[in-house]
């Protein structure tokens, strides 16, 4: 499997690590990582390789991996992502900010775990919000405390699962030390486009219909091809009239 | 001797090797070999056994909640303790809608494009066709088999075949028609869409599919689901569940079965049943599928199953030690290389009273046929005369197949009953003591055959944690005694029309429903030539 990565994945034009086994290297690298388990840019840290982005979770969920394709598809790059290059759209807040049980917190009926060692204060995703499985269900909504399975190392650092950290617990890596190398999060530019003076010149001369809709620019104007802006207000709006009953 | 590696077989979970002799074109011996060690027993060393059935699940996510409750039930099991019947039954549920889920996806989706050439529907009649779904399961969904046509055409018009991409398509083996290959190549789409609503029914009471996450050790902590409308959405997935499965799953078993009927090829004989889905609090005595051992193809005496004549070998993997029962079990790994006529696999070798046992449907519906459960006996022999085969029949690849597509549809009907169980005012988790310092056992029937846990809790954390997984049991390599495994014996007598196209292989392993990825080679040393076969 290694061979093969090291021979595609320099060629790719992205790659999408699914999963907290290939993000941060999952269960196989929980203490005491018996095989030497690595996630991928730790694997291959010594190649150059295409923008790598992580969708973790276990399992992830679908509908941020397809997201990531969507967002690749439709822009031709890789959404914005936070310093575990998980992206933003997805693994933006914590879980327990947008669990609905956040403030069900009577001792006696409340449905919110905090007090049972729920790792959702601590844990990025977007469980509580996209659900699983069509939007059936959740752990939390199904009784069960979250084990903060989209974070890196969460399988050392969040047991006892249905318990609190001791004081001595295992604080999840920096990037550095997870990666093993340097990483740059994915950032986006803002996408508001600067226009030439020129052609805002020739946009204040375009003539628009009473629908919005631009009838002809000084620019594009050829001799004897159009008539004056004027005619064609006039024809819009009788054609609009005539639709209004008018 | 020539020797024919196969490298590598998809379709199926994991990473397994498989190497076989071929003389006179026939498969004359075979060594079976599991090429990945991830150490999950190493890593459960130190850690609560609360905590346990978390990390175990993550064993298998195409096997999902399996490992899981085998795990809960071994904690369980140390601490004396036994759970609320809500509990039972939505445990009982999700094991059911496991099945509900996995075994069509392996007919369809694993095991289909072994009997079903792809490409030959492509030359097919759709109006012929839907004349043949017609008379096949008049009550099936209407299926466009003109659109099913002009969808594949233009995927395989596109260049990029995705996971058709390598099949031995063409190949003589293949013996449906046209309009037959076109029916189904169109029941394969429409399964790929169908698994969704298992996949659903299962989050309702499992949180999300795959790892569940509602279990505990206890019972389960889904309690406002065990409420009135998520019952109803329930009852009405597995209502459309099981139409799919009385009017496309089975119907098509059957069919297939009936044209492929000479291909009794595959068998085996020693069969083992830990026993399931408890219908009683009682447990260990009230399973609606019975626990029981068959020897040498005696289906009419079923033995009781000791758990203490289980041991595992590893004279023949990558391991140091001698054969050990699971509770005294180590994992002590030693790879030294791959050599068939040493080490060469890192599954160990399950022996039963140092037999090798095939665990799965078959074992599953041989038991349940044996012991004169109503459902498998009347469909069982529906099957066989549908098909025209005889009980001798039952042990080979079609009786696999036969028996994984009527297991499904006896779970599905009976949890429809299960469901009238449960009760949202009742009690679904109670929170036992677990002691500092004991031993359990935890079993169950995954849908790949018979699963085991053993802990040995010390100190109040786990001590020792072994798991004996039924592709061990099929798919392991020989014993101390030298005597192969099930998929080893099975795969001798399978002929091989041509080594660069195994297909007939893939038939075999395929049946069993490996948890495990395939590498083989193929060499056939008559020709000297070294064939590479990339399976699909």
């Amino acid at each position: 499997m290694l061979s093969v990565a090291q021979e595609i994945c320099p060629k790719a034009k992205a790659i999408i690590a699914i999963g907290n086994c290939a993000s941060f290297g999952g269960i196989p690298a929980a203490i005491p990582n018996p095989t030497g388990a690595k996630n991928v840019i730790a694997a291959l840290k010594d190649l150059t390789l295409p923008p790598v982005i992580n969708v973790p979770g276990c399992p992830p969920n679908p509908v941020s991996f397809v997201g990531v394709i969507a967002n690749y598809l439709l822009k031709g790059t890789l959404p914005e992502t936070d310093q575990y290059l998980r992206p933003l759209f997805a693994y933006g807040s914590t879980v327990h900010s947008t669990c609905p049980f956040i403030l069900d917190t009577d001792p006696t009926t409340g449905r919110c775990l905090k007090p049972k060692g729920c790792k959702g204060p601590n844990t990025v995703n977007n469980c509580t919000t996209v659900k699983y499985n069509n939007a059936t269900n959740f752990p939390m909504n199904a009784g069960h405390v979250c084990i903060g399975c989209s974070d890196p190392t969460f399988w050392d650092m969040n047991t006892p699962f249905w318990g609190f950290l001791a004081a001595d617990t295992q604080l999840p890596p920096t990037p550095l030390e997870i990666f093993e190398k340097d990483v740059q999060p994915i950032a986006v530019k803002p996408s508001v486009r600067k226009m030439a003076p020129s052609l805002i010149q020739k946009r204040n001369e375009e003539v628009f219909d009473v629908l919005g809709r631009r009838v002809s620019s000084a620019a594009q104007r050829v001799p004897g091809r159009h008539k004056t802006p004027g005619m064609y207000i006039d024809k819009t709006q009788s054609r609009m009239r005539k639709i209004l009953g008018l | 001797m020539a020797r024919i590696t196969i490298d590598p077989i998809t379709r199926i979970e994991g990473h397994l090797k498989i190497e076989v002799e071929v003389t006179n074109g026939v498969v004359s011996d075979a060594w079976s070999s599991g090429t990945l060690f991830r150490g999950i027993e190493i890593i459960l060393k130190n850690r609560l056994p609360e905590d346990a059935w978390l990390f175990t699940q993550r064993a298998c996510g195409v096997c999902t909640y399996v490992h899981g409750v085998a795990s809960v039930r071994c904690v369980e099991n140390a601490a004396s303790v036994t759970i609320p019947d809500n509990a039972r039954i939505v445990r009982n549920l999700l094991m059911g809608g496991q099945y509900v889920h996995d075994h069509p996806i392996h007919f369809y989706h694993l095991h289909g494009p072994d009997w079903i050439d792809i490409v030959s529907a492509l030359s097919a009649d759709p109006a012929a066709t839907a004349t043949l779904a017609q008379t096949l399961s008049p009550n099936a969904p209407v299926i466009d088999f003109s659109a099913t046509k002009t969808r594949l055409q233009t995927f395989v018009s596109s260049g990029q075949l995705g996971p058709f991409a390598g099949g031995y398509w063409g190949h003589p083996a293949y013996l449906l028609t046209p309009e037959e290959n076109l029916l189904f190549a169109a029941h394969y789409l429409f399964a790929l869409r169908q698994q969704i609503k298992a996949a659903q029914m299962h989050a309702i009471f499992g949180a999300k599919n795959p790892h569940i996450q509602s279990l505990r050790v206890g019972g389960v902590t889904c309690k406002f689901d065990i409420v009135a409308d998520r019952i109803t959405l329930f009852r009405t997935l597995l209502t459309d569940m099981r139409n799919f499965i009385d009017t496309l799953y089975i119907p098509d078993v059957k069919y297939v079965a009936k044209k492929y009927a000479a291909w009794k090829y595959g068998g085996f004989g020693n069969y083992l049943c830990y026993g399931e889905f408890p219908l009683a609090s009682a447990e260990a005595t009230s399973n609606m599928l019975p626990a029981g051992t068959i020897m040498n193809k005696a289906v009419s005496t079923i033995n009781q199953v000791d758990m203490a004549q289980i041991s595992e070998h590893v004279a023949h993997s990558w391991y140091n030690g001698a054969s050990l029962a699971p509770a005294q079990g180590q994992t002590d790994p030693n790879y030294t290389g791959y050599d068939t006529t040493a080490r060469y696999s890192w599954l160990k070798a399950p022996r039963y009273n140092n037999q090798p046992m095939e665990v799965g449907p078959l074992a599953r519906m041989l038991v349940a046929y044996g012991k004169n459960v109503p459902a498998a006996v009347s469909l069982v022999n529906d099957v066989l005369q549908y098909a025209g085969l005889t009980a001798a029949d039952l042990h080979s690849v079609l009786g696999r197949v036969a028996a994984r597509a009527i297991e499904t549809k006896i779970i599905a009907d009976a949890m429809d009953t299960w469901l009238n169980g449960l009760d949202p005012a009742g009690v679904s988790l109670i929170t036992p003591t677990i002691p500092a310092s004991a031993m359990g056992m935890g079993t169950n029937e995954a849908p790949r055959g018979a699963l085991g846990h053993w802990i040995n809790i010390q100190n109040s954390k786990i001590g020792n944690y072994q798991m004996v997984v039924p592709s061990t049991w099929n798919l392991g390599p020989r014993d101390a005694n030298d005597v192969r495994g099930p998929v080893e014996q099975a795969l001798i007598g399978t002929p091989v029309a041509d080594p660069s196209k195994p297909i007939e292989i893939l038939r075999v392993v395929h049946s069993y429903d490996p948890c495990l990825a395939c590498a083989v080679h193929v060499i056939d040393p008559k020709r000297d030539k070294t064939y590479i076969v990339k399976a699909v």
